[in-house]
């Protein structure tokens, strides 16, 4: 049996930034998993971008509850991929499957959320899409307002066989 | 190149290593392995089969392109087309918040859909979790969570929990297709 699932790079902020980004990614695997977990010093949602690729190549749909309904929302035509709105007093964690990053087909995303403010919250999961057939060589985590200090962003690689 | 002749000098400089896979990294075998990759191309219907007992849970991961809107994902264990399926979801397409699911009793088939929003050019996303699959005294469970979105107003994000009211070992996972066909890669993985 192949052995999948490998730690590619995980990057701990020191201090304060207003983003991370992963560069020179390997095709070496089927899909990407990003992990991300730390604050972002204003309430909002931290984006995602591939390649640099700011203009308005992405789209997403939302599911999500706030603890009093479940609501559903969608942005088009947008230039990055929202992962999740989140307070700005806690740790909170993101999730971001990314299918077949390499390949040549469009690139859809699985993303999950999950914020508790003890009070307030949210919980999340978003489909994302980027209307690109480049394969993914780098991707840029950006916070709103700043990524905090200690927020931790781990990238996997998941390989079929 | 062999060696005709060690100096004293040299063995007495040397590291003493009590094993001889000092200086290499442990081998650690993976908890999360990958079992087999298929890639049905304008395809109805495709199926993992003989998949091992050896793991605890399994988990597909697909990126399918549909040849036709609003159709959906069917999966079947063991080849089994009874009413032995139900079937919970949470679903939203951008606007509205819906869910909605299977009697006991109901639609036989279908234990989890995903592509009912997937037109013909953008991927639809979807990975399946099914849990203790190996074991033959429980009913089996799982999760799965789908995603499509075309840059519109249609997209659809899905969260389903469905179970099969059968003990027996699962070891063949069929997927196809409510209506014409669908393209791209489906990958089962193990999960120790």
């Amino acid at each position: 049996m192949a052995i999948t699932y490998d730690l590619i790079s995980s990057q701990t902020l020191a201090s304060a930034a207003s983003s991370i980004t992963f560069s020179s990614i390997a095709a070496s695997w089927t899909d990407l998993r990003l992990v991300l977990t730390g604050g972002i010093t204003v309430a909002g949602s931290p984006t995602l971008r591939f390649n640099s690729d700011a203009t308005t190549n992405y789209s997403i749909t939302t599911l999500y509850g706030n603890g009093t309904s479940a609501l559903s929302t969608s942005q088009t035509s947008t230039n990055k991929i929202a992962l999740g709105d989140a307070g700005n007093s806690n740790v909170y964690l993101w999730t971001v499957d990314i299918f077949s990053y390499a390949g040549s087909t469009y690139k859809t995303t699985l993303g999950t959320s999950a914020s508790d403010d003890n009070g307030s919250g949210q919980v999340s999961n978003i489909v994302g899409l980027w209307r690109s057939t480049s394969a993914i060589t780098s991707l840029t985590i950006n916070g709103s307002g700043n990524l905090k200090s200690g927020t931790t962003a781990t990238l996997y690689g998941i390989k079929a066989a | 190149m062999g060696i005709s002749r060690i100096a004293l000098s040299s063995i007495q400089t040397l590291n003493k290593s009590d094993s001889f896979l000092d200086g290499n990294p442990p081998y650690i075998p993976s908890s999360y392995e990958s079992i087999a990759t298929l890639s049905p191309s304008a395809a109805t219907t495709t199926t993992f089969s003989s998949i091992p007992s050896t793991y605890s849970s399994l988990q597909i991961r697909a990126n399918l392109i549909a040849s036709t809107a609003d159709s959906v994902l069917i999966i079947r264990l063991n080849g089994d087309s009874t009413t032995a399926y139900s079937r919970h979801a949470l679903y939203a397409n951008g606007g509205v918040v819906s869910a909605g699911g299977t009697a006991p009793t109901g639609s036989p088939i279908i234990i989890g859909f995903g592509a009912r929003g997937a037109g013909v050019t953008y991927p639809t996303v979807g990975i399946v979790d099914l849990i203790d699959y190996a074991s033959t005294t429980k009913y089996k469970t799982g999760r799965s969570m789908f995603g499509y979105d075309d840059n519109s107003t249609a997209g659809d994000i899905e969260l389903n929990s469905f179970s099969w009211r059968n003990t027996a070992a699962v070891t063949s996972i069929t997927i196809s297709i409510g209506t014409g066909t669908f393209t791209g890669s489906v990958a089962l993985y193990g999960v120790k």
